[in-house]
């Protein structure tokens, strides 16, 4: 919209998500079709397919170079695509974001989406619309990645097919894996280490995807619930350490 | 209040957070200031991936059943 109609580039940032929250919801139907194994396969070819008419379509979406020259974003006469200004609105955005999903859920919805989880036809017993829940999630999921797609789009100001092919997705689960799933924390710490890693693996390119397979064998081994599994042993004794600092009653 | 009570434990984390945020950008060079907005757009994705998995979804829910 922003390279093609000369629209305000805010416009283009709010336009992402809601995009990617109408093709959640279009997914929806054929993917909650199916279930465990089948969904994950059904999930990486609907992205396959989603770059597959990337590249064909290059009327709308640019071909294999993708949009180009997208305007970044200005807010209050500051220029957004200098990066410590469009820094501090990433972590911005990203807090609001992290807050509204762990706020999600802790919620009532979110306490539903865990009885599914837990068991489906215990829940379905009560009441509870498994298949809806489940195309809601799937569509607010991808209204926060969209958020996130906006922000990637405006601060690189090009957008290629290769963000929609198996190496992202492959990625994200790596970080999701890493971290943990049982907990909020576990993705964010996930994402953390493995970003910091890439870092580290900043002058070993050729390496980085034998790395992550490895980190990945490793973690799936020793630690299958996540680096989340070690944090509450950190924080019991740091807690344990705080209380045994603590004057001991004298009963008088 | 003790120093090591949660509300104490995470007014230090919530100070020692937006402190590092803001001071970052004058420590790091410019390729790691990049790194770290994109680390930022990383954590919603990531998180946005595990509402995913809380509902019983997901390669990396499976992954760890396995």
């Amino acid at each position: 919209m922003t390279t093609s109609f000369a629209v305000t580039p805010w416009l283009g940032m709010v336009s992402g998500p809601l995009a990617a929250t109408v093709v959640a919801y279009v997914l929806s139907f054929p993917l909650l079709r199916m279930r465990g194994f089948y969904f994950i396969v059904g999930s990486f070819v609907a992205g396959e397919a989603i770059r597959l008419c990337w590249l064909k379509y290059r009327a709308v979406f640019g071909g294999p170079s993708g949009l180009v020259n997208i305007p970044t974003l200005e807010f209050a006469g500051v220029d957004l695509g200098s990066p410590v200004p469009f820094y501090f609105f990433a972590f911005a955005i990203a807090l609001i974001s992290l807050v509204a999903m762990y706020r999600l859920e802790k919620s009532q919805f979110g306490l539903t989406l865990a009885s599914i989880a837990s068991s489906e036809a215990l829940a379905q017993s009560v009441g509870v619309n498994a298949r809806r829940y489940r195309a809601r999630v799937f569509v607010i999921a991808a209204f926060f990645t969209g958020v996130a797609g906006s922000l990637h789009a405006h601060y690189l100001t090009a957008v290629g097919p290769d963000s929609f092919g198996f190496a992202p997705m492959l990625a994200v689960t790596v970080w999701v894996m890493v971290g943990g799933t049982g907990a909020f924390s576990g993705p964010i710490l996930g994402t953390i280490a493995l970003t910091g890693l890439d870092e580290l693996l900043r002058d070993f390119e050729q390496y980085r995807a034998g790395v992550y397979g490895f980190l990945l064998i490793l973690t799936m081994s020793f630690l299958p619930k996540g680096l989340q599994s070690v944090v509450p042993l950190f924080w019991g004794a740091l807690w344990h350490r705080g209380r045994s600092g603590r004057a001991a009653p004298t009963g008088r | 209040m003790n120093a090591f009570s949660p509300t104490s434990l995470r007014l230090v984390g919530i100070g020692a957070l937006i402190t590092t945020v803001c001071v970052l950008p004058g420590l790091v060079k410019p390729h790691q200031l990049d790194l770290l907005i994109f680390l930022f757009v990383n954590l919603i994705v990531a998180v946005a991936y595990r509402l995913i998995v809380i509902v019983g979804e997901g390669l990396a829910l499976m992954a760890q059943r396995w």
